[in-house]
């Protein structure tokens, strides 16, 4: 027999020999990933971040014993109330809910948050399913609850001093991890806003020395540029909430 | 200044247009999953597929081929980067340990396993052609969109393929 018909009758075999086509991931729930993909991208940095303040305030808490001074919050936690810190955290759901959701559960909208109240710095980046995740944190470094809800303007700056107004080809809504809820971020909180990138068949961006974020009319914040957001091409920007996300009811 | 149509933004299709070509493109969808993807992978490469061809569904250009083109290659794409990651994570030996093992859980008879391991043998892009044009049953113009190369290209790589498992046919039944 010929290699071409065996070929092809293998392939026939092949083919026959395949179940039913897969169902198609269900796109009906909110944004622009499936429920259970969505919460695994909502949750996992959440659940993170949680296990992270615990082993820190854990660590703290003991330091504090033995030393008998007061606790020194580091990095992302500076902002917690010194008596969160003095006792030991209950696991994940204790320090992912509680302070940041009482934080921003706040009914009435603040006004809306102006550049000299946030301080950005990178927060964390990682990829999935072919794209890049960029978090910029912002902290509220003011004395008054500030509202986050906006996309904010992107520029990169060259270290030349030229910038370069950031384009991104998707709306806010399919970025990671939309939807982001929008809320008040209380003093010393933190907002957050996430930049995607797209890995696959794309070059890599032009890097910049720094990224300006236009929170407000003529009071930009500025923060170094992160790298990841060189990576691949930028495709879409989340808008900016409060961080971490109040966590939504299970539909 | 005027402005052309092709100044004026592509619409997106809505969820239930993107719902519908989905569907339609699903059986094809998942026969490149199981063909390409690691055993036991296959499920997970496609719903990562469909819904990154979701999130970056601006990005599909109907100029520069279909939507099953499209997303097949996301699909390949997304086969590829989960078969390096299981190689990195010492899961896998490699390739052919991949299809050797597809072909170990198949039932007795139900393809050919000469010919496919000897497929399993070939360098990556007969592979890909054969698997393309063989077992998915794409046009040979199809299958060049896929892998962005000429039709001339991909009938040269099918002979080349065929005559390389035929030789190794003939020197394996002269045995």
């Amino acid at each position: 027999m010929d290699i071409d018909d065996r070929l092809r009758e293998a392939g026939q075999r092949w083919r026959e020999s395949q179940g039913p086509a897969l169902p198609p991931p269900s796109l009906e729930r909110s944004g622009d990933v499936a429920p259970r993909r969505q919460w695994l991208r909502v949750l996992a940095p959440a659940a993170a971040a949680a296990a992270v303040a615990g082993i820190v305030f854990g660590i703290a808490s003991l330091h504090d014993a033995t030393t008998g001074r007061p606790a020194v919050p580091a990095g992302a936690l500076a902002s917690r109330p010194p008596s969160v810190s003095s006792t030991l955290p209950k696991p994940s759901t204790s320090t992912t809910a509680q302070p940041s959701l009482a934080a921003t559960a706040t009914p009435s909208p603040a006004a809306a948050c102006v550049g000299s109240q946030l301080r950005p710095s990178l927060g964390g980046s990682g990829s999935a399913g072919g794209a890049g995740h960029t978090q910029i944190l912002l902290k509220n470094v003011s004395g008054q609850p500030c509202y986050l809800a906006r996309v904010f303007p992107l520029e990169g700056i060259k270290a030349a001093g030229t910038a370069t107004r950031l384009v991104f080809p998707g709306d806010s809504a399919t970025s990671y991890p939309s939807p982001v809820a929008p809320g008040n971020v209380a003093p010393g909180e933190f907002g957050a806003f996430w930049v995607t990138t797209q890995l696959n068949g794309c070059p890599d961006g032009a890097r910049f020395s720094s990224l300006l974020i236009e929170v407000s009319p003529q009071q930009n914040v500025r923060m170094l540029w992160p790298t990841s957001m060189s990576t691949g091409c930028l495709a879409a920007e989340s808008a900016a909430g409060p961080f971490p996300q109040p966590v939504p009811s299970i539909p | 200044m005027s402005t052309t149509t092709e100044d004026a933004p592509k619409r997106l299709p809505t969820r239930e247009e993107f719902a519908v070509e989905l569907n339609r493109v699903m059986p094809v969808v998942t026969r490149v999953a199981r063909r390409f993807a690691p055993p036991g992978d296959a499920e997970d490469v496609t719903q990562e597929a469909c819904l990154a061809a979701w999130l970056y569904r601006h990005r599909f250009d109907e100029g520069r081929g279909s939507f099953q083109t499209w997303i097949l290659k996301i699909v390949l794409n997304e086969s590829y980067r989960t078969a390096a990651r299981r190689r990195r994570n010492g899961l896998l030996l490699g390739r052919l340990a991949d299809r050797s093992q597809v072909f170990a859980k198949a039932p007795a008879g139900e393809f050919d396993r000469d010919l496919e391991r000897l497929i399993a043998r070939l360098p990556r892009r007969q592979r890909e052609v054969v698997g393309l044009y063989y077992f998915i049953d794409l046009p040979v113009q199809e299958v060049a969109a896929l892998l962005g190369i000429s039709s001339g290209t991909v009938k040269s790589t099918l002979a080349d393929a065929r005559r390389r498992i035929q030789v190794q046919l003939a020197g394996e039944e002269s045995t």
